[in-house]
């Protein structure tokens, strides 16, 4: 594992480069765009032991946080929805440099599932391979899961003694915890999509119990075959929002379909 | 890094992991900690303890605390090579609060500590502001008898307990009183200073503000080395954002004996 720091000097994002063991380099490699806020920490562990599995696969793997998340610099007044796609673009062009691999798939977990194909990587063609992990394709309706949440969290009696009703973010929103500009709440809000909206030819949609393109015509495609996760995780629930998500078969079954 | 602006620091602060959870903290806190203090001039470093995070597992034959030990002297010695600062300050939230004393009795570089939710030990006013209630309120106190109940009936009906989850390898077990008695009394003589940050996450094994003092009367001549804040309306992972500008305050002022006027 290598981790370093790349993109703008005034806003340098970190990310950790998991090259391809050499004695099985499959000249592929894979861009992960993670999730955020608090499903972020709690897939950090996953994402991680994905990546060492599929390094040890010889698949060359770069993960990355947005700006103003996790290790990246930034705080999150400094950074937008519009701010997380082109990172996604600068970490592509990342993976491509510190891999010397043309050949790259990508997957996108929850919301960044959304940055993923809004970013809408130039590599991307038909022969390309996109893997969705319980995306969020919906802005509008995160921003109100989110939202949501915040507003069962200061109300939580499990977990404050004190009434905490009348708490004022002193930030311009706040989603579970996580403080957030107004203008990422209005970015997010606007984003609409689906994987139709890539140019992909091959899309794993992986799942946490009930398919979630069985009602939304703006999920289906052609080009998608869709699994369930054994597990499977109740990312929206505040009694297990500080749960580490555990998927036994997670690599398995992005390793089969990226071979 | 501090900015070029700002005064130097004669501390710089090591920021230890909150249980399972990487470098970043819970609600990204150490992160957020890390900014608001390199605003004011101090340095700090956050990093993954063997086996957590990004880290590996370590090859040696040590045991968890002495490997504990080892991995946070290893973070001064870097934070040493790349600041000139010879003197840290420790801030663990949990099992981070208790890796922090470890490492601090081990190491005399820690200079000051900050445990946000570390050992508490039951005084007489505690077990009253504790039990007296469950005792007077007929409903509490037959929950709470069911409560010890429930494990034989289980034993008598043979239901497997279940199997213990990750965590609990990283969940701690409070030292005996008279060791971390100890332990304080020779940091204390040693210079060291000393906060404790309770939040109302820790409620049922630190219910007022003295309850440390109460529980360690030596430490009654110490206070200007040694002091305690309660805050009962945060909870124990600060998941407000309101709440950890609270901390960072606190921690900011704590540290402001460490650091060099302009």
């Amino acid at each position: 594992m290598s981790p370093f720091y790349f993109g703008s000097s005034d806003l340098p994002i970190f990310g950790i480069y998991s090259a391809a063991n050499p004695a099985r380099d499959k000249r592929k490699a894979l861009l992960i765009c993670q999730a955020t806020f608090q499903e972020y920490m709690r897939s950090h562990r996953l994402v991680k032991q994905l990546a060492v599995q599929l390094s040890a696969e010889g698949i060359h793997v770069l993960r990355f946080d947005y700006p103003g998340c996790g290790d990246s610099s930034g705080e999150w007044h400094d950074t937008d929805v519009d701010n997380w796609t082109s990172s996604v673009l600068q970490a592509e062009e990342e993976l491509k440099a510190v891999s010397l691999v043309d050949d790259i798939s990508y997957l996108g977990i929850r919301f960044g599932a959304s940055l993923l194909v809004k970013a809408a990587c130039p590599t991307v063609n038909s022969n390309s391979s996109i893997i969705f992990w319980d995306p969020v394709f919906d802005g509008e309706q995160y921003f109100q899961t989110l939202t949501r949440m915040q507003g069962e969290l200061i109300a939580d009696k499990s977990r404050f003694m004190d009434n905490r009703k009348n708490y004022q973010s002193m930030a311009d929103l706040e989603f579970a915890g996580f403080p957030v500009s107004r203008t990422t709440a209005e970015q997010m809000k606007k984003i609409k999509l689906g994987p139709n909206d890539c140019s992909a030819g091959r899309i794993l949609l992986l799942h946490s119990g009930t398919r979630p393109d069985g009602e939304n015509s703006a999920l289906r495609s052609d080009r998608m075959e869709s699994q369930a996760l054994a597990l499977g995780c109740d990312w929206e629930s505040l009694a297990h929002m500080e749960t580490q998500v555990q998927e036994p078969d997670l690599t398995a079954k992005i390793l089969k379909f990226l071979s | 890094m501090p900015q070029e602006s700002a005064a130097p620091s004669k501390v710089g602060v090591i920021c230890l992991n909150a249980g399972l959870l990487h470098r970043v903290g819970p609600f990204r806190m150490n992160v957020e900690l890390a900014n608001y203090l390199r605003e004011r001039g101090i340095p700090t470093l956050r990093f993954d303890l063997s086996s957590i995070g990004d880290s590996g597992a370590s090859k040696g034959d040590r045991d968890y605390t002495a490997q504990v030990v080892k991995d946070v002297s290893s973070a001064a010695d870097l934070m040493r090579s790349r600041t000139d600062i010879e003197k840290f300050v420790l801030i663990g939230l949990c099992t981070g609060a208790d890796n922090a004393h470890r490492a601090m009795v081990a190491d005399d570089r820690f200079i000051a500590g900050i445990f946000l939710d570390g050992y508490a030990y039951p005084t007489f006013r505690y077990c009253l502001r504790r039990y007296l209630p469950v005792v007077i309120n007929p409903i509490r106190f037959t929950k709470v008898i069911l409560t010890f109940i429930k494990p034989f009936i289980h034993h008598l009906r043979r239901i497997e307990k279940p199997p213990d989850s990750a965590d609990s390898m990283f969940t701690w077990e409070l030292p005996e009183k008279n060791q971390t008695a100890r332990e304080i009394r020779a940091l204390i003589d040693r210079g060291a200073t000393l906060l404790y940050i309770f939040s109302g996450g820790s409620w049922q094994s630190y219910n007022y503000p003295r309850q440390f003092i109460d529980s360690m009367p030596f430490l009654r001549n110490h206070e200007a080395q040694f002091s305690v804040i309660l805050n009962k309306s945060i909870d124990h992972t600060y998941s407000l954002y309101g709440d950890r500008l609270w901390l960072y305050d606190q921690v900011s002022h704590f540290l402001k004996s460490f650091t060099t006027t302009p």
